[in-house]
């Protein structure tokens, strides 16, 4: 028989693993359907720490973020990527040894700064400093919205393990908020795909001092 | 409720835009909602201000003396580009640079922008707070885009992916000092979710965590304020915007973004017992902004850009004043008035000369004066304004900075004293370029002819030479330092 507490390390891991691995994925559908699984395994981390803090309210919280991170806007930016006929392959800036390097220095850095604050979750500092490295190491338009919300789920879960009991209206907010974000910067991305024919943030450069 | 009947104000403002059949109507119902809006909240504010004690508001929203005092900056700065982009906007729809559905969609955003930056300084609940100061950029980012050329949609990309990455670092801040009072004071998240709650409850949260928390907040709302190094967005967005926009976005957004780190400033001020340590945190930032600006302006060579660096200048200015103390608080008040007031008078003269010569770079506009004469005047007495000659507001804000830096970090006060001196030349020998420097063409166009938004700029020019009088008097001191005093006492 599995405990609570188990389901909760069970998908604490599973939204630190699915984030890890969207990082070396070379694809954009794959990005974006493991960007999708990992806000899954939060909606079910949302529903397991509410649950052994004993309040009902996390249900609907959970509710909100598979409704919003794991349907709507993965499936908004597949939609503006196909719609862009942009190209699925995905540019690496650095080679993968020296991403995965990249990685590991953040996961330590996470590690560290986690062992100093025994209040600071590890798991959200992992998945903001990679959300961070996903943003500087890839340079193309959807990966950096990819890694912009992998950021957001590190500060969402922040939110659920150590914080807890957001009120639903605030929560509700947040959600549309980054909902919108993310359409602006789906719509934004499509003028910059149809403007340059291309992608790749590296040709963005006429703005340069 | 107040701030709930100004929002709904603003969102049918905002809808008149797609209501409206042509575009004339478009902006004449935007010219009439933002003005009558706009004259009304600083009728409010005013009378907040003049009348003695402020009501705070319940619920989600607050109001104390520095609230009214930003909401009535809003409000001047959205009547006078309300009134601005009626011109702009017609003039460019005009010449077919802008379409129909474009101007519905740069003045809808134009009303929903300015709900979000009053939403954003009446709030108290942090997630209204979190939400309306990601809402300024959303409402924003179609705005920088609005040409469709490569780099206004380069610049929109860059300032919606900083500063998104900004408010989110300011998201963890924010829920760090909610964790902070929910261990320390027993506060449950709901309760806890409050700036007055914070502020209520300061002694009581762990100062550890509240000193990561204030750094996350000010990393992350510093990235909207535009202090260096986090201003990488700040020049590109404020440039390739439509004039009247820049002019919102220079002179009072940044203002918004500082606003909102001054009441975490207060929290965790309470919290650690003392100001020392904010304070260093706004002296390095400030000066480091200062020095950066001035090297960026010495070689400009677009003049929207050299207003945007500008713009670093002035918050690192407002920022060096707040890190000295009470009484550089008191200063940084009256410089955003001032940066308030000359900064969009600047920009609606830039706007001005780029209708005339469709260019922003300095080496293809010459001979302003001559061809422009009532622009150029009024650009050359802004300029002066914005660089503190007297009787700027300006002038008298940074005059104080001065004199209370010189006693508490000399060497600091001079660095940026030598960095003002290098903007004020550097500003000074571009634009005297712009403005007299010799065009090979002859002026055979008509000549210019007295507009709204001329009209604009002599308003915002009276008003900020009469702000710099006006702040040497007594009574104007207990106003402002009653301001000051609600950032740092109450919320």
């Amino acid at each position: 028989m599995i405990s609570l507490a188990h389901w909760n390390q069970l998908f604490t891991a599973g939204l630190l693993l699915f984030s890890l691995m969207l990082i070396g994925k070379p694809r954009l559908p794959a990005i974006i359907r493991h960007f999708a699984l990992s806000s899954l395994c939060l909606a079910g981390l949302t529903v397991t720490a509410s649950l052994l803090r004993g309040e009902a309210q996390g249900l609907y919280s959970a509710l909100g973020t598979f409704a919003f991170k794991v349907v709507f806007i993965p499936a908004v930016l597949a939609y503006a990527a196909k719609r862009a006929h942009a190209s699925m392959q995905v540019k690496f800036y650095l080679r993968p040894a020296m991403t995965y390097f990249a990685v590991a220095a953040a996961l330590l850095a996470a590690y560290l700064v986690a062992g100093r604050f025994a209040t600071v979750p590890f798991v959200s500092i992992a998945l903001v400093l990679l959300g961070l490295s996903l943003m500087i190491m890839r340079k193309d338009l959807y990966s950096q919205i990819i890694g912009f919300m992998v950021m957001e789920n590190g500060v969402a879960a922040y939110g659920v393990i150590a914080v807890g009991g957001i009120p639903l209206l605030v929560e509700i907010g947040i959600f549309l908020t980054v909902t919108a974000g993310a359409l602006v910067m789906a719509v934004l991305s499509r003028h910059v795909q149809e403007l340059y024919a291309t992608g790749d943030t590296e040709r963005l450069t006429e703005l340069t001092e | 409720m107040a701030p709930l009947l100004l929002f709904a104000a603003l969102l049918a403002a905002a809808a008149s835009a797609y209501i409206a059949r042509s575009e004339r109507q478009v902006r004449v119902l935007s010219f009439t909602f933002g003005s009558l809006i706009g004259l009304g909240v600083l009728a409010c504010a005013l009378s907040a201000l003049l009348g003695g004690p402020v009501a705070p508001v319940a619920g989600w929203w607050h109001a104390d003396a520095f609230t009214w005092f930003m909401a009535g900056l809003i409000a001047f700065v959205y009547v006078s580009a309300t009134i601005a982009s009626v011109r702009y906007v017609g003039a460019e729809h005009h010449e077919g640079i802008l379409s129909l559905s474009q101007v519905r969609l740069y003045f809808g955003l134009l009303h929903l922008f300015v709900l979000t930056m009053f939403a954003a300084t009446f709030a108290d609940n942090l997630g209204a707070l979190w939400m309306s100061l990601e809402g300024t950029t959303l409402a924003t980012t179609m705005l920088v885009a609005m040409y469709r050329k490569d780099a206004s949609v380069e610049a929109a990309w860059k300032y919606i992916i900083l500063c998104s990455i900004g408010i989110t670092l300011g998201l963890l801040g924010m829920l760090m000092f909610v964790h902070a009072a929910a261990v320390g004071a027993g506060l449950s998240p709901g309760e806890a979710l409050s700036l007055s709650a914070l502020r209520a409850h300061a002694s009581a949260l762990d100062a550890t965590l509240v000193r990561w928390a204030f750094i996350f907040v000010f990393i992350g709302l510093g990235t909207k304020v535009g202090f260096v190094p986090m201003h990488a967005w700040l020049p590109d967005a404020h440039s390739k915007t439509p004039s009247p926009i820049s002019a919102m976005l220079s002179g009072i957004l940044l203002n918004v973004a500082l606003g909102a780190v001054l009441r975490f400033k207060g929290v965790a001020d309470a919290s650690l017992g003392g100001t020392t340590w904010t304070n260093g945190i706004f002296l390095v930032f400030g000066l480091v902004s200062i020095v950066a600006a001035a090297l960026f302006l010495l070689q400009q060579r677009n003049y929207k850009r050299m207003l945007a660096y500008s713009s670093v200048e002035h918050m690192g200015i407002m920022a060096f004043s707040i890190g000295l103390g009470p009484v550089g608080l008191l200063t940084s008040v009256i410089h955003m008035i001032g940066h308030a007031f000359v900064k969009p008078m600047l920009f609606f003269g830039a706007g001005e000369v780029l209708l005339a010569y469709k260019t922003t770079h300095i080496e293809n506009v010459r001979g302003v004066m001559r061809r422009l004469p009532i622009t150029g005047s009024l650009f050359l007495a802004g300029l002066l304004l914005i660089l503190a000659v007297p009787p700027s507001a300006l002038f008298t804000s940074e005059f104080l900075m001065i004199g209370v830096g010189m006693r508490f970090h000399p060497g600091l006060t001079l660095l940026a004293l030598v960095s003002l001196s290098v903007i004020a030349l550097g500003m000074l020998r571009s634009v005297t370029s712009m403005l007299y420097g010799a065009n090979g063409e002859k002026a055979a166009e008509a000549p210019e002819r007295w507009n709204l938004t001329h009209g604009v700029m002599l308003v915002q020019l009276i008003a900020a030479v009469g702000i710099g009088v006006w702040a040497a008097s007594p009574g104007a001191f207990r106003l402002l330092s009653e301001i000051a005093q609600s950032l740092i006492t109450t919320l």
